[in-house]
């Protein structure tokens, strides 16, 4: 039969490049959704969403409702608040995806999206 | 024995599946071993199937592919079993058709795109019996890899297919 | 075989794969709400619109349990019920009511709604809590106990004693899971709710078998987790909803000692125990709720156990010193990060 000569031959490229093609494009698509973003959320509408990783300086953010936000590279965390407990700024700082710090009396919450790693658990329960 | 009579095609037929079964196996052993993403295997047993394909036709072939399916749902369990089978037989229909009808490719080419439809067909499975979409980030690996492994049993149909000619230069098409 | 025939064949071979491509789109969405005085996070798998859509009507759900059961809201109706002493209540109350009153007595009053009067005197649901007199525990203890509520199945009407007030903080947030769970089943997308600490699990996360839920550490931050626990809801509308009790919370310090706000409903002052939280587990919001409270005022005893087991639950249970007992049911999916917390065995318990 003819296929026995040779190994790899003009036509096997196309579906070579197809498949290649392929995998490039589902590969960007997987990665679009895996930036560190930091979400503030006042009131229930979503004020600001900060790709922590593109975060150059360090700056504050005063919002309405009674809360300071202190912005770094790749961290956020709530620095002031005129809410009694403080429970807020006891949260620390937000780095990675999956973490959570709210101030319930001035109804903000602020979190990270952004994909996670396996290590990182769905949700802490407590 | 008759030349290419039904019980020399039926004879060989068993040996074949036998082979395809045991290959499988091996190879399933084997990578349970090693920590390899999940899908992601050298697949020799389409060699036999392969070979089957061109020497014995279209339904031998697939009676060998459903043959070692039934094995693996008996020996691995209902899930593996599923994935076998919508695996093995997409792929063994698209090398039959690629064989037949696009003949400008070498057994390499039909081996990448067979193993790609095989593992791309088990993801489908998956998806729909999950009822999760998102299995499909393995996506790119497992065509990779199928590619890859493609190319691999194609390179051992070239040299495997002339010798067992040799051994049996009285098998034609069933 | 034509060859357009097998043309078309193979053509819907290649088509199939590229049909295959829009499943990738199935993501991760994110969701913040209020209820209940905590916070709502929900990640719901499944494109933005429909996720959207499920969590507006999740967050609904939450807060209408709220409206129904907060103690703050005077407009509820188990506020209305506590100040009249007698009320007609909707049928999902009473269904609450009527649960909580048979796991209240399965736990053997370990779980008591009732003692609405005596937490009152403590104030935890306030801003500054403080030691009662032992004299005003001792006259509001009289208040507490089941037998103080009747409720009657025909009229829907629930009646309290002369001074019995209820308070259901400690099945609130189970009740609200349950409520949240009912749109989950109806829209079939994988979801991960945590509703000011329940969490609940629906359906497998996209690519995985299962969830992995992270257990507070009781001496860190809030994102900060001691233990693992990887979760795989049940296929057929399976659902897994962890809630903990713990003494960490809410507590306050007076004249050198501490007190947490878990009350004993025998004695009317916080439960003295070794325990610092215990986790429950079960496929039901309101009982891991109501027994995680029952279990960490029971203890690590039998009856805890007999309880769980009969409840088809599963539970962590923490101690002080860092020690840790799960049940059997756990054992497998259960891992400590967190090295300085060990697992005991059940007659190591301190």
């Amino acid at each position: 039969m003819k296929k026995d000569r040779k190994l790899l031959r003009g036509a096997d490229l196309i579906p070579l490049a197809v498949i290649l093609i392929l995998c490039a494009v589902l590969f960007i698509m997987s990665r679009s959704g895996k930036k560190t973003v930091a979400v503030v959320v006042e009131n229930g509408k979503t004020l600001y969403e900060i790709d922590l990783e593109s975060v150059t300086g360090e700056y504050t953010i005063a919002l309405d409702s009674g809360v300071t936000l202190a912005v770094s590279p790749g961290a956020i965390c709530f620095l002031a608040s005129d809410c009694k407990g403080r429970d807020c700024i006891r949260c620390g700082k937000l780095t990675s995806p999956g973490q959570t710090a709210a101030c319930l009396p001035n109804k903000t919450i602020v979190y990270i999206t952004g994909k996670t790693d396996e290590k990182t658990p769905d949700a802490v329960v407590y | 024995m008759k030349k290419n009579s039904p019980a020399q095609r039926a004879a060989i037929t068993g040996i074949l599946a036998s082979l395809a079964i045991a290959t499988a196996f091996l190879e399933r052993a084997v990578c349970a071993a090693l920590p390899l993403p999940p899908g992601v295997r050298p697949g020799l047993s389409n060699i036999i199937v392969t070979f089957a394909c061109t020497a014995m036709g279209f339904p031998y072939a697939l009676g060998i592919a459903a043959v070692k399916s039934a094995f693996t749902l008996l020996s691995a369990g209902v899930w593996a079993g599923i994935l076998s089978f919508s695996g093995g037989m997409i792929s063994v229909t698209a090398t039959a058709l690629l064989l037949r009808y696009a003949k400008k490719l070498s057994y390499a080419g039909v081996s990448v795109i067979s193993a790609c439809l095989h593992n791309l067909s088990q993801l489908f499975a998956v998806s729909l019996l999950s009822g999760s979409g998102a299995y499909w980030y393995l996506a790119p690996v497992l065509l990779l890899s199928g590619a890859g492994f493609g190319l691999l049993t194609g390179t051992a149909l070239n040299a495997v297919i002339p010798a067992l000619r040799k051994l049996f230069p009285f098998i034609k098409k069933g | 075989m034509h060859t357009a025939a097998v043309k078309r064949l193979i053509a819907l071979l290649f088509l199939f794969l590229f049909f295959s491509l829009p499943a990738c789109t199935a993501e991760k969405n994110s969701f913040t709400g209020f209820a209940m005085g905590s916070v709502i996070t929900a990640d719901i798998y499944a494109d933005r619109k429909a996720a959207e859509k499920i969590w507006q009507m999740a967050d609904a759900e939450a807060n209408r349990i709220d409206s129904l059961l907060s103690g703050t809201d005077a407009s509820s109706e188990i506020s209305v019920l506590n100040r009249s002493g007698s009320a007609a209540c909707s049928a999902q109350t009473l269904d609450i009511l009527r649960r909580s009153l048979e796991i209240g007595a399965l736990s053997d009053g370990c779980l008591d709604l009732t003692v609405g009067a005596v937490t009152a005197l403590w104030g935890f649901a306030g801003e500054n809590p403080s030691l009662p007199a032992a004299k005003d525990i001792a006259d509001t203890l009289k208040t507490v106990g089941a037998d103080h509520v009747a409720i009657d199945d025909r009229s829907g009407v629930a009646t309290l004693s002369e001074g019995t007030q209820l308070d259901l903080g400690a099945v609130g947030k189970g009740a609200g899971a349950d409520a949240m769970l009912d749109v989950l089943k109806k829209n079939a997308s994988p979801a991960v709710i945590n509703f000011g600490g329940t969490v609940l699990l629906y359906g497998r996360p996209a690519g995985r078998q299962s969830w992995t839920v992270g257990l507070r550490d009781p001496y860190g931050d809030a994102n900060s987790y001691f233990a693992t626990l990887t979760c795989t809801p049940g296929t057929n509308d399976g659902a897994v909803i962890l809630s903990t009790s713990g003494s960490y919370e809410k507590q306050f310090v007076f004249e050198g000692k501490s007190y947490h706000h878990i009350l004993d409903p025998a004695t009317g002052y916080p439960v003295e125990t070794a325990l610092s939280g215990v986790t429950v587990v079960s496929s039901e919001g309101l009982l891991s709720d109501a027994l995680s409270t029952a279990c960490f005022v029971s203890g690590l005893n039998d009856s805890s156990l007999t309880l769980l087991q009969n409840a088809d639950a599963q539970a962590v249970f923490v101690f002080a010193d860092k020690s840790v007992y799960v049940t059997d049911g756990l054992a497998d999916s259960f891992r400590i990060t967190d090295r300085d917390f060990h697992l005991i065995a059940y007659e190591e318990r301190p």
